[in-house]
């Protein structure tokens, strides 16, 4: 006897007549949920993202079924959880479609039955697994939001009643195929090994009851199914539609770049002041949020109790976003979540302040955390420094630290009160001389790469030093290179993501314009922020350049032995920890080119932080932040401080001005100046050198090497 | 919108889908099953996707559902539960019955399999009614110590 | 209420300074030239009292065409419109007649209220508002660090030694206000963009109603006879503690020979 099963066992012609014409309901309710959703995605502005559609649709599908986003080191559980409602979910759905096809499709139109035989012990195997996982993985997750309720996590109805959906549907089958089992007494049904000794247990009791409870049960199945499906539209069952279509529809543009604003002088729009006003790809965004709160695990807001929490910012709009005709994902979850995003409080709302406050809005470092921790690509940054443009271009609204930033950029090219002819003044503490490109280019000579300083490195006291170990190193190296020198200016980062677009614009044309009149080609900064600028921003408005970090180029020349270093260096002995700056980490890819170079010192034993990476914890000088007062929350230059202290390391090494700003005043704010240091990579590297063998390298000892604090 | 050519065009799928049905169900011409499951659902979906672009509207029928969501609610999860229940229960019950076939340790498996799917359905259920009575407690938006948390 | 605010282009403080040696006159560069940072105070007091009250804030200045671009700022601050007194024949008048100048621009705005900057930022002579409340017969409060209008009157706050002075006069009257005044506003792009069509009135010599020879070099009466630089002195002294506890001795005996202690 071939194994198979009769599909519709026990139901007669009434059962097949309601299932399908019931039918239309749930696609009803899902087609009226999601076409509701669109029509308010549909109000952004406009924004082109259907290029290359056929790789965008491949990536999205890949990267769901693989979960490249959502099965990560660090969120084990959370991804596996996921990854057996997923395979269960999934399997299931296709094991109906299979059984969809044999009866409606291939015996009444071909004559044609594949259901049987092997395929069909196999699938009864497969069903098993798959109802087993989904049961299980469902039950972790009730566990997660009931139980354990990590402080990410805010769990509302919705959460609670899709988990129950997927647990009792799936029992709902196991249950069946017990009945009808026990009844047909199948000589292969150990394949089914679930459902199996359940039918072995019912088969003592009368077939009629047997037959009874499974005619209910079959009824109810197929009804919960129903209303399930209804249901989806209106819950974060959705997901898969939004969360998949966010996928698809992500920004394609390194996550560094800042879309800028197009013809600024003559735009109607200035940054986002309503709803509308975003683009239609960032209402996707913020309906693609299943309020999963992975973006709140390294947030430095969050984590220093600050008003800014990412997810919630994303669920205030998307709350506001179902107020104005949308759908919120969740409407089961009212309660809670309208008083956590403020949902239902009207439509006719003001964006800023009543949806989102302005304190959320300026607590933002920009570091980009939650972006790279988010697994549908939703995009925060983007959003926040849109809101942050409309306060500043069209309202003139911003902390009043701020003030003077401008103004010092508009007048003298830098967010200091420094005049630019002293941008080059370091170079007085070097014994070599540093040329100037306009000296260089007057000779009619060239550089083989431009030394971008930046205006932190430029004129703030403590990153000179690293300016001055940088030069040295290059000196050493024997790289002709040049600096801009007064020519040199702000590259707009901060400006830009401040929200201040016409200052960010004029800056960045302003510095382009001077690299492009030298022809400059090759640029190196010690700057991540000016490096991200000028790899990712710059190319928006004509400049092309190829650009590296300091800490690639001292890795590189390290490797090909153009400066030796010390291995008993005094400065380079004992345990150090490495601080991932975001915008050389996070947003540019490089974590690997600065922990090469230290350990080219074997005196130093690296410890790692416990976030590190892509994973790092931002320093909080990020989006501008270093010129604002922290006025709410702890402090998050401390609280990463503290880290770094807790790995037993004695030294910070630091790759970003921004950074050592903030560790810098970090560290006296724990009090910890006697027993911990920050310095850059390339004070530590610089330290190090030994003398080469011109005498031009000079004092190998450089006062990079000794740390005095007075500034 | 339903009035306009599309809508009725949808509407009209619809019907003539469950008429396949019943032709196919009831007249035994199977192969008219899958035409008819077809124009049902894409009759559904348009109906659904013209309704949902069109403006929003206030609905008194939808509103007066509303008033009654909670109810509703308790009661589809109760008919969801109770057959299944009812099932392993059965289960739970035929063990003494089901010993004797020389599957007497199979037997007693599938009892623990039904018992603990019992406990997970029923929790399910308490768990879904008390999210349900949760969510529609009123509350003031934006107010987190109005959803009786943080 | 109307309120005309005088302001002046002047050389960014924060870049080096030239100066002619021919004429003593300071190389003004409209490149490197901004509006007084003094005059936005004024500009701030005035736009909040506008917000306050309602009525309308034109500035008013003297200076090349291009000093055109410090009337757009303050415009871009919030001010309705603008009045450049320009003219070749202008160019180095000295303070009594840039005052007669100004004077004879505000007059037939008939202003409620005429604020104006302690001292501009680049020659500190502060005696512009002086004789321009002369010359407009009106009553003039200097020094305020607070200000506040009603009815017709007006009431200031300004330090004075060991204490704070209340005045209060009615107006039309000349105010001088202080950096104590307020914060001034950053102008947002929007702002910088309605600037941009906002109207700057240019008035010559001629319509002014002056004569040429009442005005520039050949009304002034003062003549700037030399510019010498400061002589750069160093001011602290750096001790350093090697532990012994003599550099207190050394530096108690700095302060006591520049007589601080």
């Amino acid at each position: 006897m071939t194994p198979t099963r009769e599909i519709l066992w026990n139901i007669n012609a009434l059962g097949p007549i309601l299932l399908y014409s019931l039918m239309a309901i749930p696609f009803v309710f899902l087609a009226f949920g999601l076409a509701r959703r669109v029509r308010m995605w549909r109000q952004g502005q406009p924004e082109d993202r259907f290029d290359r559609l056929g790789s965008r649709i491949w990536h999205a599908v890949v990267m769901s079924i693989l979960h490249g986003r959502i099965v990560r080191r660090r969120n084990l559980a959370g991804g596996l959880m996921h990854l057996a409602i997923f395979v269960g979910f999934v399997t299931l759905f296709i094991g109906t479609v299979i059984v969809m096809i044999e009866a409606d499709i291939t015996v009444p139109l071909f004559g044609v039955s594949f259901y049987r035989g092997d395929f069909f012990l196999g699938y009864k195997l497969a069903m098993n697994l798959a109802g087993v996982l989904l049961i299980l993985g469902a039950l972790a997750a009730l566990y997660r939001r009931t139980v354990r309720r990590p402080a990410t996590l805010d769990t509302a109805g919705d959460d609670i009643v899709i988990l129950a959906f997927l647990i009792v549907l799936s029992v709902q089958g196991f249950a069946l195929q017990a009945l009808r089992m026990a009844v047909t007494e199948d000589p292969w049904g150990r394949w089914s090994f679930v459902s199996y000794p359940m039918a072995v247990a019912l088969s003592g009791l009368p077939e009629g009851w047997l037959r009874g409870i499974h005619l209910a049960n079959w009824y109810v199945h197929f009804l919960t199914n129903f209303v399930f499906l209804s249901y989806v539209a209106y819950s974060k069952m959705i997901h898969p539609f939004t969360s998949f279509a966010n996928v698809v529809f992500r920004r394609h543009q390194p996550r560094g770049a800042l879309e800028p604003i197009e013809n600024l002088e003559e735009a109607k729009v200035l940054g986002v002041g309503k709803l509308e006003d975003f683009t239609w790809a960032q209402l996707l965004n913020v309906d693609a949020c299943m309020h999963c709160g992975r973006c709140l695990e390294y947030c430095p807001t969050f984590t220093t109790g600050k008003p800014l929490r990412p997810r919630d910012l994303v669920l205030e709009l998307a709350g506001y976003m179902a107020d104005r005709g949308g759908i919120f994902s969740g409407e089961l979850g009212q309660g809670e979540n309208s008083a956590r995003y403020r949902w239902g409080a009207g439509p006719d709302r003001e964006l800023i302040p009543e949806v989102v406050t302005p304190a959320e809005l300026w607590d933002c470092t920009t570091c980009g955390a939650c972006m790279e921790q988010c697994p549908v690509y939703i995009e925060h940054v983007p959003l926040i420094v849109g809101m942050r443009r409309n306060l500043v271009l069209e309202r003139g609204e911003f902390p009043e630290e701020v003030t003077a930033v401008f103004t010092n950029l508009e007048r003298l090219g830098s967010p200091y009160q420094f005049p630019p002819n002293q941008r080059a003044a370091w170079t007085k503490k070097l014994d070599q001389p540093v040329p100037e490109m306009a000296e260089v280019a007057a000779r009619g000579e060239e550089v083989e790469v431009l030394f971008w300083v930046g205006c932190l490195g430029s004129f703030d006291a403590r990153n000179q030093r690293t300016t001055v170990a940088l030069a040295r190193i290059l000196q050493a190296a024997g790289i002709r290179f040049a600096i801009l020198g007064k020519e040199e200016c702000c590259t707009g980062d901060p400006a830009r993501r401040i929200g201040n677009e016409y200052l960010a614009q004029m800056m960045a044309q302003q510095a382009v314009e001077t690299l492009n009149t030298y022809n400059v080609k090759k640029v190196v900064t010690a700057c991540p922020h000016c490096f991200n600028a000028i790899k990712n921003e710059f190319p928006q408005i004509g400049g092309n350049y190829e650009v590296i970090h300091h800490s690639q180029l001292i890795h590189q020349l390290l490797a090909e032995g153009r400066i030796q270093l010390d291995p008993d260096s005094a400065l380079a002995r004992g345990k150090v920890t490495y601080h991932d700056p975001c915008y050389l980490g996070r947003y540019n890819g490089e974590y690997d080119a600065p922990r090469a170079a230290l350990a080219a010192l074997p005196g130093l034993e690296l410890r790692e932080m416990r976030r590190n990476r892509h994973a790092s914890f931002c320093c909080g000088g990020g989006g501008g932040r270093l010129f604002m007062e922290e006025t709410r929350g702890t402090r998050i230059n401390q609280a990463r401080v503290r880290e770094a202290m807790d790995t037993g390391a004695e030294l910070l090494a630091a790759a970003c001005p921004f950074c050592m700003t903030m560790f810098e005043d970090g560290i006296h704010g724990v009090g910890a100046e006697e027993s911990f240091t920050v310095l850059d990579l390339a004070e530590i590297v610089a330290g190090s050198m030994i003398a080469p063998t011109s005498p031009a390298g000079g004092d190998a000892r450089p006062e990079a090497a000794t740390p005095d604090r007075q500034e | 919108m339903l009035t306009g050519r599309y809508g009725i065009t949808s509407a009209a799928a619809v019907v003539v889908g469950i008429a396949l049905i019943l032709l196919s169900e009831l007249g035994g011409v199977h192969a008219a099953r899958v035409f008819g499951t077809a124009l049902i659902s894409a009759g559904g979906i348009a109906l659904g996707v013209l309704v949902g672009l069109d403006q929003p509207r206030r609905s008194t029928g939808l509103a007066r559902l509303r008033a009654w969501r909670v109810s509703l609610g308790i009661l589809a999860a109760a008919i969801t539960v109770v057959p299944v229940v009812v099932a392993l229960a059965a289960a739970l019950v035929a063990l003494p019955g089901a010993a004797d076939d020389g599957r007497g340790g199979t037997a007693v498996l599938g009892t623990l399999i039904a018992l603990l799917m019992l406990v997970a359905a029923v929790g399910c259920f308490v768990l879904a009614v008390r999210a349900i009575r949760r969510a529609a407690r009123p509350v003031t938006p934006g107010d987190p110590a109005s959803a009786g948390e943080e | 209420m109307k309120i005309c605010v005088t302001v002046k282009q002047v050389p960014d403080p924060n870049l080096p300074l030239q100066v002619d040696p021919d004429t003593h006159r300071l190389v003004r560069n409209p490149e490197q030239s901004i509006l007084d940072p003094a005059d936005e105070y004024g500009i701030e007091t005035a736009l909040r009292l506008v917000e306050q009250h309602g009525g309308e804030v034109v500035v008013v200045s003297m200076g090349p065409l291009a000093a055109a671009d410090a009337l757009r700022r303050g415009m871009a601050m919030g001010a309705d419109r603008a009045i450049l007194i320009t003219d070749d024949a202008l160019a180095g008048s000295d303070a009594p007649t840039t005052a007669r100048a100004l004077a004879a621009a505000i007059r037939p705005e008939q202003p409620d209220l005429v604020i104006c900057a302690v001292e501009a930022t680049d020659a500190y002579t502060g005696m512009v508002p002086g004789m321009l409340a002369e010359l407009l017969d009106l009553p003039q409060l200097t020094f305020a660090r607070q200000v506040s209008v009603e009815g017709q009157t007006i009431t200031v706050h300004r330090d004075v030694e060991g204490g704070t002075q209340v005045l209060q006069t009615s107006l039309p009257a000349l105010l001088t206000v202080t950096a104590s005044i307020g914060e001034p506003r950053y102008p947002s792009f929007k702002g910088v963009m309605a600037a941009k069509r906002k109207p700057v009135d240019e008035r010559d010599v001629a319509a002014l109603g002056l004569a040429p020879s009442e005005v520039g070099p050949a009304g002034a009466k003062e003549r700037v006879r030399a510019v010498e630089l400061v002589r750069e002195e160093k001011q602290g002294k750096i001790v350093s503690d090697d532990g012994s506890g003599s550099s207190v001795d050394e530096i108690v005996a700095f302060l006591e020979r520049i007589q601080v202690v």
